[in-house]
C-alpha cells in the first residue's frame, strides 16, 4: 500500500500504510458526508480533502478526476519526522512547468478586475492559474524531492487510486483545540532577497490586502455562533520560507460546533477567493479557465472534536504522466498587470518555468 | 431595542451583526431578496440596517424602493452601500471615486459637535463610489468628513429618521468603535 503522509503537529507527522478512502458522492452535499463520516468513525484518526468549489458547480474544465471531498479512515498510523519518512535515496528529478495561462492572459484579466473594482462590483480577488509538466516519477518521489525544496508547516501527501495530491502548504485554514478555533490567513508576498520592512510592512498595497481579508475572516468566524465574537491576535506578522517571505494574520473565536458546520460558512477560505466573497467567486468562475479543485481547498487531520487543517496552496497533483501546480495573487486596485504576473512566477519558487 | 440587518451578499454582515449587538437585545440578520420575499413585520422599536455590499445602488431597485416608501419615523442606518443606497433613493448622484479605497484609514474631521469625541479617530474605508451631496438639492446634513479627502464619512437627514455612514465602524481597522456606535445610540435616543 502506498503510504499516507500527513502534518500533525510541529516536526510530527502522521504515517500510514492502512487506512481506507471514502469520497462524497457528486449528488450529496459535502457537509451531509461529513457529518456521515463523524457519526461512523468519531474516535478514528482521519486526514480529510474538501475542494475549492465546495458544493458549488461549475463549467470550468478539470484537470483531473476527483471526488469533490474525500476522508481517509486511518487504522493504524506512526507519528514520524520528515527525516525519517523520507531517508534513503532521493531521486534528483526536473521538471519543465509551462504556465496553462499566457502571461498575455493573466495580465488582460488583472485588468478586467481592476476595471470591476473601479465600477464596486468586488474589492480584491484572488486570481490564479494552473501550470503543467510531463512527468515520469511516482507521487511519492515527487513528494520525498520537493518537501525539502519548501518551507513549509502543512505538508501531506494523499495517494489516491487515481492520482496523487502533495501538499507544501505554509497556510493554516482552520484549527481547533480544546474549543478555541484559530484560522492564519497570509497574504502580502515579496521575494526573500528583499528588505521586509520596505517590500511588505510599510507597503501600504500589501497591508490593505491583508487587512480586508482579516476582517472577511472575522465575518466569516462571527458568522458561526451570534455569542461569540471573534478576536484579531496577530496582524501583519512576519513569516519566513526560504525563497519567499509574506505577511499573516491570526484570528481566534471559541468555539465547539461539527466541523462540518464550520465549513459550510466558512468555505472556500478568505484569503485564496476575495472580498466580497460571493462576488468573488463569480469573477473566478468568469475569467478562470481551470477548475482549481484542490488547490485552495483545505486539506488536513480530523480526531474527536479536534483538527488542523491547511489552507491547500503551494500543491501538487500527480494524475497519469502530468504534473500540475497552481499559483496564484490578490489582485486590488493597486494591482500592477506585469507585477502581479511576477508574482505568480514568485510563487513558483524552485520550479522550472517555461517563460 | 431590535434591529433588521439587511444584507446585500456582503462579506462584512457578521462582523456589523458584532458590532450591533451592545445596542439591541435581538438583531435579525436578512438576505435583501429574502427580506423582501417574506417582508416581515417592522415594529416600532425597530432599526433597520442596511449593509455594506458589492455593486452599485442601481443594482439593488427592491431596496431602493423600499426606502422610498418607508415611513420617515422608521429609524434606518446605511453603512457604505447602505449610505449610498439612501442617497440614491433620495436623487443625490452616486459616482465612481478614483482611485477606490480598500481597507485604507482615514482620520475623521468633525463638522457637528455631537460627534465631537470622534475627532482624528481613523476609519476603515471600502468604496469605490461615493455619494454627490454637492450635485443637487437635498435634506443630507455632513456630520463628518475624512481629513486627507474631504468626503462624507457621518451623514444625516434632516426630515427623515435616517442615519448613514461611507466607512465601516465595524472593521477592526476602525479606531473607538464603541464610540461611533454611542453615536448611533445617542441618535435613535432623540
Amino acid at each position: 500500500m502506498t503510504p499516507l503522509i500527513c502534518f500533525y503537529e510541529k516536526d510530527l507527522f502522521i504515517f500510514s500504510l492502512d487506512y481506507e478512502v471514502h469520497h462524497c458522492p457528486a449528488q450529496m452535499r459535502v457537509a451531509d458526508f461529513l457529518n456521515t463520516i463523524e457519526k461512523e468513525f468519531f474516535n478514528a484518526m482521519k486526514v480529510i480533502q474538501c475542494n475549492f468549489e465546495f458544493d458549488s458547480m461549475s463549467a470550468q474544465k478539470a484537470l483531473y478526476n476527483g471526488s469533490k471531498a474525500s476522508v481517509f479512515v486511518i487504522q493504524n498510523y506512526a507519528l514520524k519526522t520528515l527525516a525519517e519518512i523520507t531517508a534513503g535515496d532521493v531521486k534528483n528529478i526536473s521538471h519543465q512547468f509551462k504556465p496553462l495561462v499566457s502571461r498575455e492572459q493573466f495580465t488582460e484579466q488583472v485588468k478586467i478586475i481592476k476595471g470591476q473594482i473601479a465600477e464596486g462590483r468586488i474589492y480584491q480577488v484572488n486570481l490564479t492559474a494552473p501550470l503543467a509538466a510531463a512527468c515520469n516519477e511516482s507521487g511519492l518521489d515527487i513528494f520525498n524531492y520537493y518537501q525539502a525544496k519548501f518551507n513549509s508547516e502543512y505538508k501531506a501527501f494523499l495517494p489516491y487510486e487515481n492520482y496523487s495530491l502533495i501538499s507544501l502548504s505554509p497556510e493554516l485554514f482552520l484549527q481547533r483545540v480544546k474549543n478555541q478555533l484559530i484560522t492564519r490567513p497570509i497574504k502580502g508576498s515579496s521575494s526573500a532577497e528583499k528588505d521586509f520592512s520596505t517590500s511588505l510592512y510599510k507597503n501600504e498595497k500589501e497591508e490593505a490586502e491583508l487587512s480586508m481579508i482579516v476582517d472577511l475572516l472575522r465575518n466569516d468566524l462571527n458568522n458561526l455562533d451570534e455569542n461569540q465574537a471573534s478576536v484579531v491576535t496577530k496582524h501583519r506578522e512576519k513569516m519566513q520560507l526560504g525563497y519567499i517571505q509574506h505577511t499573516y494574520s491570526e484570528i481566534q473565536v471559541s468555539n465547539d460546533q461539527p466541523l462540518a458546520s464550520i465549513l459550510q460558512k466558512t468555505m472556500p477560505g478568505g484569503s485564496i477567493s476575495g472580498c466580497p466573497k460571493i462576488e468573488s467567486l463569480k469573477v473566478i468562475n468568469e475569467l478562470e479557465p481551470y477548475r482549481r479543485q484542490a488547490y485552495t481547498g483545505t486539506l488536513g487531520w480530523w480526531q474527536k472534536n479536534d483538527f488542523t487543517l491547511n489552507l491547500t496552496i503551494r500543491t501538487f497533483i500527480k494524475s497519469h504522466d502530468l504534473l500540475v501546480y497552481h499559483a496564484g495573487c490578490g489582485i486590488v486596485y493597486d494591482s500592477d498587470p506585469e507585477s502581479e504576473w511576477d508574482e505568480f512566477l514568485l510563487k513558483t519558487g524552485s520550479l522550472h518555468v517555461t517563460k | 431595542m431590535k434591529a433588521i440587518l439587511i444584507d446585500h451578499d456582503d462579506s462584512f454582515t457578521y462582523n456589523l451583526r458584532h458590532w450591533l449587538k451592545p445596542l439591541c437585545s435581538q438583531i435579525e440578520v436578512f438576505n435583501h431578496q429574502d427580506f423582501f420575499k417574506t417582508a416581515p413585520k417592522i415594529e416600532a422599536d425597530t432599526l433597520v440596517v442596511l449593509s455594506p455590499g458589492p455593486k452599485n445602488p442601481i443594482d439593488y431597485p427592491q431596496t431602493l424602493d423600499w426606502l422610498r416608501s418607508v415611513p420617515k419615523h422608521t429609524p434606518v442606518f446605511g453603512v457604505c452601500l447602505g449610505l449610498q443606497m439612501m442617497a440614491q433613493a433620495l436623487e443625490v448622484s452616486v459616482k465612481p471615486y478614483s482611485p477606490p479605497l480598500h481597507g485604507k484609514k482615514s482620520a475623521l474631521c468633525i463638522l457637528n459637535n455631537d460627534l465631537e469625541n470622534l475627532k482624528n479617530k481613523k476609519v476603515a474605508r471600502y468604496h469605490s463610489l461615493y455619494c454627490d451631496f454637492e450635485s443637487g438639492q437635498n435634506d443630507f446634513e455632513i456630520l463628518a468628513v475624512s481629513a486627507d479627502d474631504q468626503l462624507p464619512m457621518w451623514v444625516k437627514h434632516q426630515t427623515k429618521k435616517w442615519l448613514g455612514v461611507q466607512f465601516h465602524p465595524e472593521s477592526f481597522l476602525t479606531e473607538s468603535a464603541d464610540l461611533h456606535l454611542q453615536y448611533l445610540n445617542n441618535w435613535l435616543q432623540r
